[in-house]
């Protein structure tokens, strides 16, 4: 807390002269750090992309692309384009946008809500889509069936979340968020019961797996469906961020500076649904990147929204991108990345928190 | 300003140290788990691929294809010569182990020790891929693909979107996906399409014969016995055995076959995984014949006064469903439900076959796994699994 302080203190004093140099370094610094991370992703995407169980040399996979440009003597099998194209291109992308689009909506939603203990799901939109997703398997829709179905619901549970606390007395922000635990709560009843009513063979399982989370089914005309949807949600969320540093003074002083709080959190709560909505459609439940990614980056960028949305978008692809490669690669059998995302989330928020203490 | 500074960088460098410490814990996280689910075998499968890859080259080189319509009704190009083959999940396993155990590159799950006894030694070290089941599941296409099946085979139940599902995993591999429909009652069929399928039709024909006629003896005898006269059982799962398959159930086929299955639940939560049933609704159902899946519940009913009021308690007419080398009944209900389909009718109506529980339970391992069960593995199969004069 004494962290957003400072950083408050120091966002309205950008013109007054003493801190104002502070000021200056520190955006210096945390765009150094942004460069850096992208420079990262990059790196780590070309080695994900280079590294796999079934053996395609990294000369080869540049050809294979380039071939989609200018027609190259095959040198490759038939067998090594279909897993590169179809399996890992695809996977390595998916991570990509849904760590950017799960961390910057934690992000965004952290802010929004002043609490950082906020994560993207935090008004049912993983739960709702959660429950779509079991019903959609229940009827053995498609996977396609299934993602569409994942997302209605996911925009439902979310929409009926607003007009509950639109209809309810007390603090907005409060009621918002309690609103949708409860409506969350609701939906994963309804999980637990499409679970119990599910085969233990193969919808259960299925089931399971989609609330443990992975990128597994990922496919390049998956990917072409929900990137327009997670391309207009981050825009958004991009170009509102500085608003994002109003909305977290709270409500009066925004009003105060000619912003009006209630719309502007509105605009923000769409657009972390529609890339939340767009990402767990696809992978199913990812938990803690959300959460922990933009406290990792608010401590390396300060809690500048301008700064922290896009160093949250970085990172958020390069964590995810890497523990997918754990998911992929440790074992023959996949790790749901879910359960990895924990192994790697829940120490680190230990750590965190004792950190503070110590400070 | 130079000491915020410092605190800054001192800031920066504790979370950078964190993050290594995360990651570092993640990977070792990460990697015990792979130890956990079968490292060393994994290992294998990267360090054959180089083999494995030249081995297919020259297989490709000389053999020709063949279509192959399969159960969904996809028409697939295969090799014409299948020696490497793969399974899509645990009940396509358990039916490859019968026909073509020397052809499986790889298992869905790894195999217990008993199973092991069973199938051999070499299974200890084959890659475990984990089960396909659509977009969210444990399959590691890459790692197939390394152990390089010249095809992959699904089995069981027909369901909505099988075709759908193979097809894109068709695409993804870029190996053939054929599904093969199994159902209680045509196994021969399944047999001898899966012995075309693989070029085994001599195997395939031997094990569908012998499935069909073990299949019509049941039935045959059960026609002579009128519904209202057949046994009235229950059949408890679950850790606590405190669910029960219900009747109309995919996973009570067997016992629908051959007895009452006492427990009717009127929102029959159907396919799931057994009905949670109270000690009162048993008291009033009283089942004649109580059938355990578990051998440590079976234990503490024994002493518990709720279930000895139960008539088939009193009457000592319970019994554990055998495990090995799977559960008899169902879970999962594959090929193994054939061994009930022959078990359970001898418990309940033993005067009505010539042969005996441990005759068929021998054929079959011998038919079905080439496996000779000594008699001491025999008596532990069947422990509390025989009416009380045959014990």
């Amino acid at each position: 807390m004494d962290q957003h302080n400072e950083e408050h203190k120091s966002g309205f004093s950008e013109s007054s002269g003493s801190e104002a140099v502070l000021v200056s370094s520190h955006a210096k610094h945390a765009n150094v750090i942004i460069a850096g991370l992208a420079v990262l992703v990059v790196v780590i995407m070309f080695v994900s992309l280079a590294l796999g169980r079934f053996s395609i040399p990294p000369d080869q996979a540049v050809k294979m692309i380039l071939n989609n440009i200018v027609p190259i003597n095959q040198t490759w099998t038939d067998q090594q384009a279909a897993l590169f194209f179809n399996v890992r291109l695809p996977r390595v992308l998916m991570a990509l946008l849904v760590g950017c689009c799960l961390s910057v909506a934690g992000a965004a939603y952290q802010g929004t809500f002043q609490n950082p203990l906020v994560a993207p799901d935090i008004l049912g939109a993983s739960q709702g889509a959660a429950f779509g997703a079991a019903v959609a398997i229940l009827m053995h829709f498609s996977d396609w069936g299934i993602s569409i179905n994942a997302f209605c619901w996911s925009l439902f549970t979310v929409f009926l979340v607003l007009v509950i606390s639109a209809h309810a007395r007390g603090n907005h922000i409060t009621v918002v968020v309690l609103a949708g635990v409860m409506v969350s709560s609701l939906f994963s009843a309804g999980v637990s019961y499409a679970k119990l009513v599910a085969d233990p063979n193969d919808e259960l399982a299925e089931i399971t797996y989609w609330l443990m989370g992975s990128v597994t089914g990922a496919s390049m005309s998956g990917i072409a469906n929900v990137f327009p949807i997670m391309l207009v949600g981050s825009i958004i969320l991009f170009v509102v961020r500085w608003r994002i540093n109003i909305l977290t003074m709270g409500d009066d002083e925004a009003a105060t500076m000619g912003v009006n709080a209630r719309k502007i959190r509105l605009l923000i709560i769409i657009a972390a649904t529609l890339v939340t909505a767009a990402s767990v459609c696809v992978t199913g439940m990812i938990g803690w990147v959300g959460l922990v990614i933009p406290h990792l980056c608010r401590m390396l960028v300060g809690a500048d929204y301008r700064k922290l949305i896009p160093a949250s978008m970085l990172m958020g692809s390069g964590f995810l991108l890497l523990v997918d490669d754990i998911a992929r690669l440790a074992t023959a059998q996949e790790i749901p990345i879910g359960i990895l995302t924990a192994f790697v989330g829940a120490p680190f928020f230990l750590f965190l928190i004792t950190r503070k203490k110590r400070a | 300003m130079g000491g915020k500074a410092k605190s800054r960088k001192k800031r920066i460098g504790g979370v950078v140290a964190g993050c290594v410490v995360v990651f570092a814990l993640a990977f070792v996280l990460a990697f015990s788990l792979a130890s956990l689910t079968g490292c060393s075998s994994s290992d294998n499968s990267q360090g054959g691929n180089g083999n494995t890859t030249t081995a297919a080259q020259t297989n490709s080189g000389s053999s020709e294809t063949r279509e192959f319509t399969d159960s969904a009704g996809r028409t697939v190009e295969i090799p014409t010569n299948i020696e490497r083959i793969a399974p899509s999940g645990y009940t396509a396993q358990q039916v490859l182990l019968t026909i073509a155990p020397d052809k499986m590159v790889g298992l869905a799950s790894e195999l217990t020790d008993d199973q092991v006894k069973i199938f051999g030694d070499e299974f200890k070290d084959k890659p475990v891929f984990g089960a396909f089941l659509g977009a969210k599941d444990t399959f590691n296409r890459e790692a197939v693909a390394s152990a390089d099946p010249q095809i992959i085979i699904d089995t069981g139940e027909k369901k909505d979107g099988i075709a759908d599902d193979l097809d894109n995993l068709q695409n993804q591999t870029g190996i053939p996906c054929v599904f093969i429909e199994t159902t209680l009652s045509d196994y021969g069929d399944a047999y001898r399409t899966l012995g075309d399928l693989l070029g085994e039709q001599d195997r395939g024909n031997e094990i569908g014969d012998y499935l069909q006629g073990a299949y019509d003896q049941t039935t045959s005898v059960m026609q002579t016995i009128p519904q209202d006269q057949r046994a009235r059982v229950a059949y408890m799962v679950g850790d606590q055995g405190t669910n029960a398959i219900a009747q109309g159930s995919y996973q009570g086929q067997v016992i629908d076959m051959v007895a009452n299955n006492v427990v009717t639940a009127e929102k029959v939560s159907g396919k799931g995984d057994g009905n949670q049933i109270s000690m009162e609704q048993m008291a009033n159902w009283n089942p004649d014949y109580i059938i355990f899946q578990d051998q440590s519940v079976y234990d503490s009913a024994q002493t518990d006064p709720a279930w000895l009021t139960i008539s088939g308690m009193q009457k000592g007419q319970d019994y554990v469903c055998p495990s090995v080398p799977w559960c008899w009944l169902n879970s999962p209900p594959t090929v193994n439900q054939m061994l009930g389909v022959q078990w359970l009718p001898r418990v309940l109506y033993p005067d009505h076959f010539s042969d005996s529980i441990q005759d068929v339970t021998r054929t079959y391992f011998k038919t079905m796994y080439n496996y000779d069960l000594s008699d001491d593995e025999l008596n532990d199969i069947l422990q509390h699994a025989l009416p009380a004069d045959q014990e």
